[in-house]
């Protein structure tokens, strides 16, 4: 999926991987350079949903996720029913990821075979968020969001 | 004690061992030893750093101190600093005159501006930055991404050949 809808993603010098997952964590394709370590992937699933989710919940703009890291960028962005992350060297530049992404998700969102996968899974990110992930702050922030019920934040 | 340069080493920098000075001269830390192994004049730092798995500080210290020491030539300057050929820019502007007509050529001069560049120093690692700049300017979705499609052609044309 990720070659053939996304190829320049895999072509471009200092893309380490790209992962897609949908709205229940479950991985529906990757693409690695052989380096890199494969293992973190379920876990990139499981951070991106907390925090897509949280922002879902709190009805925040949050489509796109850019976090630097030692050795390089995640660069993350949030497609409705699936989520797409980039692992890139600093070298690579975020206003490239983000033209990638600008021409190539509506392609992707729109073909039949992943529109028919989009059926089956929940729009809400929230929802899937596992409490035993969590640690006890963001169990309690979640608890709070509950809460709240509307989702938004409290008003004075 | 001679004072030590400061350089800034940039990924897609490529070094030989100098002929004028052998590792074994000088001290060197393990990591050290590692990367002037990798160097063999076409592996880039950022392909040796990936390697060794060095994080960019690891790779900025080693090469830096390896400079130091005289132990390394450089066989390839960064492409950073390579700017974009102004036909390009000349491509772009037609493709964007074609979605918000002939204000497309003050659109790009103030692009251009709000990046401190002009027309002839733009550099190559800029591009994606300026696209992203000029697309905001094209209202009809529709017409964005037609002018984001053309862009990204030419981009990675430039990034990956």
């Amino acid at each position: 999926m990720i070659e053939s809808y996304f190829p320049e993603l895999t072509q471009l010098p200092g893309v380490e991987a790209v992962i897609l997952f949908d709205n229940q964590k479950k991985v529906r394709d990757q693409w690695t350079i052989p380096q890199f370590n494969t293992t973190i992937i379920p876990e990139l699933a499981e951070s991106y949903i907390q925090i897509f989710g949280v922002g879902e919940k709190l009805k925040e703009d949050a489509r796109e996720v850019v976090v630097p890291f030692e050795r390089g960028v995640l660069f993350a962005r949030s497609l409705d029913k699936f989520v797409i992350v980039v692992v890139a060297r600093l070298s690579v530049e975020i206003s490239l990821l983000r033209l990638i992404l600008e021409v190539r998700v509506p392609d992707f969102i729109s073909e039949r075979k992943v529109a028919k996968i989009g059926k089956r899974i929940p729009r809400s990110k929230f929802e899937q968020i596992n409490e035993f992930s969590l640690d006890e702050k963001e169990a309690e922030m979640i608890q709070q969001l509950n809460q709240t019920g509307h989702g938004g934040k409290e008003s004075d | 004690m001679a004072e030590k340069k400061a350089i800034d080493i940039q990924g897609d920098m490529v070094f030989r061992l100098s002929r004028k000075r052998s590792p074994q001269e000088v001290k060197l830390k393990s990591l050290e030893w590692a990367v002037v192994t990798q160097l063999n004049g076409e592996k880039t730092v950022e392909q040796i750093a990936d390697i060794l798995a060095l994080s960019e500080e690891e790779t900025q210290e080693i090469f830096s101190h390896l400079m130091n020491e005289g132990l390394l030539e450089l066989v390839r300057a960064p492409e950073e600093a390579a700017f974009v050929d102004s036909e390009l820019l000349s491509e772009l502007e037609f493709q964007l005159k074609l979605h918000v007509g002939p204000v497309a050529s003050v659109i790009l001069d103030d692009a251009l501006a709000e990046l401190h560049k002009n027309r002839h120093n733009l550099e190559r690692k800029f591009l994606p930055v300026l696209v992203e700049i000029l697309s905001q300017e094209i209202s009809n979705p529709n017409k964005r991404r037609e002018f984001q499609k053309f862009a990204l052609t030419k981009i990675m044309e430039l990034f990956t050949n």
